[in-house]
């Protein structure tokens, strides 16, 4: 069945255009979005 | 139904492959990439040039610690350069080589990280310049640092008795907080120990589907690259009213002052209860308020950006509002000496309330004052 699964997605296009749009998007988001968000600053989260 | 098992089969492969595509981004452009320092703190001015630092900072970072009975946790055994710890877990504090034990008076310190001497050397603690100071004044002592990392007054008191329990018999007990007014912070809820939340939590019975469900988010938000992309874009498309998460920041003013009164009343209530373990195990204490870079007036410039905390209106509030209430003599033996550092020209912080070891040697000087005065100068109450 995976074999068969595999075919179909080899022989449809829309599979890799979703999954480029979805990487690329995050890509972007880890190389250009920059944040400088914190935590909620705990003094030591260990003993 | 196979049209199903097909979107979800080409679901799974376009996550894990952009899972995988991710991680191997994210190990190319952090490869090589090191730190100078693992606790950043390290970076600030106190260290520079100070080649002691980075090894401070290893041995800092190698620490451990665990599972204590009543009191909660404690350090384990650590060997370091410029940080040891025995196998009771007490941080070695700086002795005059030639004290005879038997025949000096005995001082436990107690309090929290800030006693113990987070970002300090041994030898450089405030119970280590207590022990300096009090020698070069010439009196015979011998003191211990019992302090350790987050510890409230009343888990300090706690410690207290354990070493009472166990044959101890010191001649003085000395008591710095500075910790509780953060922790009732973090909990809303006045008395509560450091992430009470958390042992709270842990308590609370779950089924074995939860713990498998909290196990494997656990392991999604710590380590994937898609949940924290994903994460990073909602932030920024819907950014968070604060960055502040402790129960107490969405105090209005009269819930703070109510906490803050609840601090204080929590912890006189332990002072009288140290007051009565006095009397019966026959030994003499005194109780310090400590300085916070929360409660100066007056903030250098280098202080601005040094504690995210500071941003934290409702804490700094809090902080005020408890000190105020400790500003006069709320007991005997007690003392506030938050304004140690107010006629500063440089900064003796690292963050909002742990000291360079310049400033710990200000902080032990002042308080080996006051003691001096309560207990070892000619008309005190004990010579």
């Amino acid at each position: 069945m995976i074999s068969d699964f595999i075919e179909r997605i080899r022989n449809e296009k829309w599979p890799i255009t979703v999954f480029f749009v979805f990487f690329l998007s995050l890509l972007v988001s880890k190389l250009f979005l920059t944040e400088n968000y914190m935590l909620s600053p705990f003094i030591y989260s260990n003993f | 139904m196979r049209k199903i098992v097909y979107l979800f089969f080409v679901l799974c492969c376009v996550l894990l492959i952009t899972e995988i595509g991710l991680q191997i981004v994210h190990l190319v452009i952090h490869y090589g990439e090191k730190k100078e320092f693992i606790d950043e703190r390290f970076a600030l001015p106190h260290y520079k040039d100070k080649e002691w630092a980075k090894e401070l900072d290893k041995e800092l970072s190698e620490l451990s610690g665990d599972y204590k009975e009543y009191r909660g946790w404690g350090k384990k055994e650590y060997h370091g350069k410029y940080l040891n710890i025995d196998r009771n877990g007490i941080r070695k504090t700086w002795s005059p080589p030639d004290l005879n034990s038997e025949a000096a008076k005995t001082l436990y310190v107690f309090g929290p990280s800030s006693i113990w001497g987070v970002g300090v050397r041994d030898d450089h603690t405030v119970p280590s310049y207590i022990s300096k100071e009090l020698h070069k004044k010439n009196y015979k002592f011998k003191v211990s640092n019992y302090g350790e990392w987050s510890y409230t007054f009343t888990q300090g008191l706690i410690y207290l008795i354990l070493q009472l329990r166990d044959g101890h018999r010191p001649d003085y007990v000395a008591f710095f907080d500075g910790i509780d007014t953060y922790n009732s912070y973090q909990s809303g809820v006045a008395g509560t120990l450091h992430f009470s939340f958390a042992f709270r939590e842990k308590g609370e019975k779950q089924t074995d589907f939860q713990l498998i469900s909290t196990g494997i988010s656990n392991v999604i938000t710590k380590n994937s690259m898609i949940y924290r992309e994903l994460s990073k874009i909602r932030r920024k498309l819907n950014p968070p009213k604060t960055q502040f998460t402790e129960v107490g920041h969405a105090f209005n003013d009269d819930q703070l002052s109510k906490l803050s009164e609840d601090v204080v009343e929590y912890l006189f209530e332990s002072v009288a209860l140290l007051d009565n373990l006095s009397k019966i195990y026959g030994f003499e204490y005194i109780f310090f308020w400590p300085p916070s870079l929360l409660t100066e007036n007056r903030l250098l410039d280098e202080e601005i950006n040094l504690d995210i905390r500071l941003k934290d209106k409702s804490l700094v509030k809090l902080y005020r509002l408890t000190d105020d209430l400790l500003k006069t003599g709320r007991a005997p033996h007690f003392y506030n000496i938050a304004d140690t550092f107010s006629e500063r020209t440089k900064t003796y912080y690292l963050d909002f309330g742990h000291t360079s070891e310049e400033g710990n040697e200000l902080i032990a000087k002042r308080m080996v004052s006051i003691f001096e005065n309560e207990y070892l100068l000619e008309g005190a109450t004990d010579k």
